[in-house]
């Protein structure tokens, strides 16, 4: 799963940089509104920690913009401002989530996990499919009951598709979801982590669509 | 010793009185010496046609003698002392006199003449006199004769006793009615001052914000000078409170990037720094909330403030379902309930309740409301595991400083609290029907 973070702040930027890409998400940033617009725009994120304070453009306008161009993308709002009238405009403006800084790590990567799962229709933390379980919470997956190690980028392409579970998902569209914006994409490689996983998980967990990608769990088509 | 009253409207009755009555004054002076003037001038002309009746009547005797042939025709020179006399003296003898003298004689002058001033005597019985004296030759009569008539001045004083008298009532009358004049003219000339200090005074209430009526001319530049440090100050409080507002939430990202730090420390094995570190980010972050929320309060006092409660339910309702999307928030109808005081204020109350509900409510909450004369009263309800009695009092009376972890305390409750207290309104917990929690909030309402 890919997130874009936008945060002015270097520091802070960095630090959920880090904890996001160790919770296993790949991670896009920006520092500035007109940045955060164009990444949010052109790339496909599945999620979008916003600060509103941004220079250039202020997150809101940058979230307005997204709505009006129809990207659907769940934004999580953080921010200082935390009175109701900002709670409330950040909303209306099509957030999904809001919360207020200073906060705590652990709160944020709930929230995302939560926003991820009810844009993926998902009710639970644990995604579990054909005796593959998946917990979101701690990055951790495991064959009927057995633990499995995963590498990041393996880890990222099977919750991707668990996540997209009966749809059918592209090479392409896996590319765009399991690397950063400026990572050098090599479309092969996502075959050799197909190949990984389906050593590690069985033959039959992930199906080729031929032509058209990979699926998990029974096609919803 | 001070000699200028201190009150303006004192000053310029002063020197409206001042003025007035020294203009009063002068006025009939100059009154009295004219009329005093006009009948001396009166008197002396009828001296003079007395006196040239006398003239008239006086002849040669035969014998070398004066006769008066005939009598003056005025009867007062017949009445002894009457104050109208005449006498006819030749060589400095008395020859003829009028039968008012009786045996006195005028004492002579030195003022003689055709067209002599008169002369002030005294005369019988101490009279003071106006005479008239004329020194003549008549035909057939050897040497000079002169003539004096007379006329007592006590009429001429009487008169103008009678004319002062009634000059001072006149004028007295006049001056009683300019000061009341003046009194009027300053009441209602200094009326817009007090106008305008009835608008500060709404001003110092924050009933309003600048000086908004229509001033005299003379007024009028005081008044836009005072506007104008009025907004200043306005400016300069909306700024101040601005950058305390801005320095606050500029603390509050750095507070997250140490937090984070705290908790990369412990993951770290750095247990007992992190500990400090996280303690000293938590109190910063509580303090800075509480000065926050207290920067927001807008609180009061406006009367005319009014707020509808439904659009801020409604828009309570539509962010907060967003943000707990498990929970189901109902809020009841209530058209034309409003609350007396700011929405920004209502916002937070009910914003903080309502976030609390959803926090501790396992499916639903609820938001009734009701208008009770006075007073609202405003019902949040969850269906949550609710509160013990002596926990509830607890939430209540320790405020902020409480644990985090109990439904209904922390920071939230404690800005309710003291906005319930700041509108003379009041906050009461219980249990909900549905066994969760209910918060009672009551407050003033507005027509």
């Amino acid at each position: 799963m890919r997130i874009l973070v936008v945060e002015d702040e270097a520091r802070l930027r960095d630090q959920l940089q880090a904890a996001l890409e160790e919770a296993g998400y790949v991670v896009d940033t920006a520092a500035d509104g007109q940045q955060a617009h164009f990444v949010g725009s052109t790339e496909a994120c599945d999620a979008v920690v916003l600060d509103l304070g941004l220079p250039q453009l202020d997150g809101l306008s940058v979230l307005r913009r997204w709505r009006a161009e129809g990207v659907a993308t769940p934004v999580l709002i953080l921010t200082a401002r935390d009175a109701w009238h900002e709670k409330v405009e950040g909303m209306d403006a099509g957030a999904d989530d809001y919360l207020a800084k200073p906060f705590r790590m652990e709160e944020l990567l709930a929230r995302l996990r939560a926003l991820l799962r009810r844009a993926s229709g998902a009710a639970s933390a644990v995604l579990e499919i054909g005796g593959v379980s998946l917990d979101t919470r701690t990055a951790r997956v495991s064959l009927d009951g057995a633990p499995v190690k995963l590498t990041g980028h393996e880890y990222r392409v099977l919750s991707y598709l668990m996540h997209h579970a009966g749809a059918v998902v592209s090479r392409t569209e896996l590319i765009e979801h399991i690397y950063a914006q400026d990572y050098d994409r090599d479309s092969n490689t996502v075959e050799v982590f197909i190949r990984r996983l389906r050593t590690k998980l069985g033959d039959a967990f992930i199906v080729t669509e031929r032509g058209l990608g990979y699926r998990v769990g029974e096609s919803c088509a | 010793m001070r000699l200028t009253p201190r009150s303006l409207q004192g000053r310029l009755l002063l020197g409206a009185a001042i003025w007035g009555l020294l203009a009063l004054a002068l006025t009939e002076l100059l009154l009295l010496y004219t009329a005093r003037g006009q009948m001396e001038a009166q008197l002396r002309q009828r001296l003079s046609a007395d006196l040239d009746q006398l003239l008239a009547a006086s002849a040669a005797r035969p014998d070398g003698g004066l006769a008066i042939e005939r009598e003056l025709s005025d009867p007062l020179y017949q009445r002894v002392f009457s104050g109208h006399y005449w006498q006819v003296a030749r060589d400095d003898a008395v020859v003829a006199r009028s039968r008012s003298l009786w045996d006195q004689a005028l004492p002579s002058h030195a003022s003689v003449g055709a067209h002599a001033r008169p002369a002030y005597l005294s005369g019988p019985r101490g009279q003071s006199l106006l005479a008239l004296t004329r020194q003549v030759t008549l035909p057939r009569l050897e040497g000079t004769v002169r003539l004096t008539v007379a006329s007592d001045l006590n009429d001429v004083e009487a008169s103008m006793q009678r004319f002062g008298l009634v000059l001072t009532a006149g004028f007295g009358a006049l001056a009683l009615g300019l000061v009341l004049a003046a009194v009027l003219q300053v009441r209602l000339g200094l009326r817009p001052l007090r106008r305008l200090r009835d608008e500060l005074i709404a001003i110092r209430r924050a009933d309003t914000k600048v000086l908004a009526g229509e001033y005299p001319s003379e007024v009028a530049p005081l008044v836009a000078d005072m506007n104008a440090v009025l907004r200043d100050n306005q400016t300069l409080i909306e700024r101040a409170r601005s950058r305390a507002g801005n320095l606050a939430h500029a603390l509050k990202t750095p507070l997250s990037v140490l937090g984070n730090e705290a908790h990369q420390q412990r993951r770290h094995g750095q247990t007992a720094l992190a500990e400090r570190l996280q303690q000293v980010t938590d109190e910063m972050q509580r303090d800075i909330d509480w000065h926050l929320a207290h920067a927001r309060i807008a609180a009061v006092n406006r009367p005319d403030a009014r707020t509808l409660l439904s659009p801020v339910l409604a828009r309570l309702q539509r962010t907060l379902s967003r943000l707990f999307h498990e929970q189901r928030i109902e809020v009841s109808p209530m058209p034309e309930l409003a609350f007396r005081g700011e929405a920004q204020d209502l916002e937070q109350m009910l914003g903080n309740l309502m976030e609390n509900a959803c926090k501790w409510a396992s499916r639903q909450v609820t938001v009734t409301a009701h208008g009770q004369g006075e007073q609202l009263e405003i019902v949040i309800e969850d269906d949550g595991p609710g509160l013990a009695v002596e926990a509830r009092d607890n939430v209540l009376h320790r405020g902020r400083r409480l644990d985090e972890s109990m439904p209904g305390s922390g920071l939230g409750l404690s800005i309710v609290l003291e906005l319930t207290d700041l509108y003379g309104g009041s906050l009461a917990l219980g249990s909900s029907s549905a066994g969760g929690l209910s918060a009672r909030l009551r407050l003033p309402a507005a027509g």
